[in-house]
């Protein structure tokens, strides 16, 4: 059952997500029914040869979840350049890196003070659509040549993924992260130092001390110094938590994604503080120290912009995960679950 | 020295119009197959049974279209402790299946006539009304 499961999984990554499940729950209980007949037939379960033999019958996952979409788009010059059951990867690996790369050229433009125009990003776009274009064309054509979906060998199928498991390593990586913070944040003795030496080694001690450091924080972080510590301190407690008891529960995404979207509201409000470091007025010269001031807030800016995007983007992963789990049932009936 | 083997590049020809061939064939099968109610593999296997080999990759698919066309009706039900998707025939689905078959079998006798001179003879001899041959001729014209 195992290697139907990871069959599975694999054709689900390329089905169309309006009906994803409702084809997954079909297509499984046809290969079931099929499985179930030979063992019938056979007297005995099935090796684990008959059911490769059985899933390369059935074709392979890009292939077959091509034919279940209602898109049968392609790219064609004269000839088919790009066919149907690779089209959509094509579309969205484009459409993504064709957003990377004018995002990308327009903060390095802006940055460098070179006029954003329409005609200075058409280069980068145009050289990122060739190289896209020309990998999926020699994929196609490796297909229709060679046939190489399907050469495809069940046993490689990566296997299947416990969505709901947490990475205690990650939660390691994270509340290790989140410690640093909190000791910096609230100027811990040497913990500046520390996280200095983290990072430079040794050549940290040549570093000025604080009370000389030319660039300063601009007084809107006192409005959310406190703001900031309370969301790490409760995302450092879930992260204990995770790391007790690593397995997502409904409550327990809820409550992250809440905690996210809290982490959200704060990020948007310094991005629309304005600049967030200001030259130190103690430190002799202060004025030349303008134009580093301005580099690093316009950096710290976007940074700022793109931490709202991958935070919107997991909060919608952790609701729609959520939503896949049923609520957790009252503690008076059972206790086994954990929040 | 020329690197094209004829005989392969027929074989290539061959195989797009046999596909392009069976996939109409293909619809009126499964909708002729579904008059009475089945659930994919069940279906694929009586197709088989009948001669026509569909790949699971092709019919399941085709299934979830024709449903979505309104030419198939289908219900989730439980058999031998499993879930299944049983399709069938919906009325619409019976009438285009009729007229599908009415086509078929002109398209058929068309085609019969034509590569058989036998049966053009027996056809041109034959008390049928001339009103009816000229539908040859359309069919013809349409493909």
């Amino acid at each position: 059952m195992q290697l139907v499961d990871r069959y599975l999984q694999e054709v689900k990554r390329f089905l169309p997500s309006a009906q994803r499940e409702d084809i997954l729950k079909e297509l499984s209980a046809n290969i079931l029914a099929e499985m179930d007949e030979r063992e019938s037939e056979l007297g005995r379960p099935l090796t684990e040869d008959e059911q490769i033999a059985m899933l390369q019958q059935q074709g392979s996952p890009l292939v077959v979840a091509s034919r279940y979409r209602e898109d049968s788009r392609t790219f064609t010059f004269g000839r088919v350049i790009i066919g149907p059951a690779i089209f959509p990867i094509y579309a969205k690996i484009l459409t993504f890196n064709l957003f990377v790369t004018v995002v990308v050229s327009a903060i390095v433009m802006t940055t460098l003070g070179v006029h954003v125009g329409l005609s200075a990003l058409l280069w980068p776009a145009l050289l990122q659509f060739t190289v896209v274009t020309s990998i999926f064309a020699a994929i196609e054509q490796s297909q229709q040549k060679f046939h190489v979906f399907d050469r495809w060998n069940p046993r490689s199928l990566p296997p299947v993924r416990d969505r709901l498991k947490i990475s205690r390593a990650g939660t390691v990586f994270e509340m290790f992260w989140s410690i640093v913070f909190v000791l910096c944040w609230l100027h811990i003795p040497g913990a500046n130092y520390a996280v200095g030496y983290l990072f430079l080694g040794p050549a940290v001690r040549y570093l000025a001390p604080a009370n000389v450091s030319p660039l300063i924080y601009a007084p809107a972080w006192q409005v959310f110094y406190l703001p900031i510590l309370i969301l790490v301190l409760l995302g450092l407690a879930q992260q204990g938590l995770n790391f007790a008891f690593p397995r997502w529960t409904r409550n327990r995404l809820i409550i992250r994604a809440a905690l996210s979207s809290l982490g959200l509201t704060v990020v948007l409000l310094l991005f629309r503080a304005g600049n967030l470091l200001i030259a130190n007025p103690n430190v002799p010269n202060s004025a030349q120290l303008g134009s580093l001031a301005w580099i690093i807030n316009i950096t710290v800016h976007y940074s700022l912009l793109l931490a709202a995007i991958i935070t919107i983007f997991s909060i919608g992963k952790e609701l729609r995960l959520a939503l896949h789990i049923p609520p957790t049932p009252s503690p008076f009936h059972s206790t086994s679950q954990v929040c | 020295m020329s690197s094209t083997n004829p005989s392969s590049s027929t074989n290539v020809l061959f195989e797009a119009l046999r596909l392009e061939l069976r996939r109409g064939c293909l619809v009126v099968a499964v909708l002729a197959q579904l008059k009475s109610e089945q659930y994919g593999y069940t279906l694929r296997k009586s197709l088989s049974d009948d001669g026509l080999i569909i790949d699971e990759s092709t019919l399941y698919p085709l299934l979830r279209r024709l449903e979505s066309q309104g030419l198939l009706l289908s219900e989730w039900r439980e058999e031998n402790k499993r879930n299944k998707r049983f399709y069938r025939l919906s009325n619409s689905g019976a009438e285009v299946l009729g007229q599908l078959l009415d086509e078929w079998r002109r398209i058929n006798s068309s085609i019969d006539r034509m590569v058989d001179p036998r049966t053009k003879d027996q056809s041109t001899t034959s008390n049928a009304p001339v009103s009816d041959r000229p539908q040859h001729h359309e069919i013809l014209k349409e493909s």
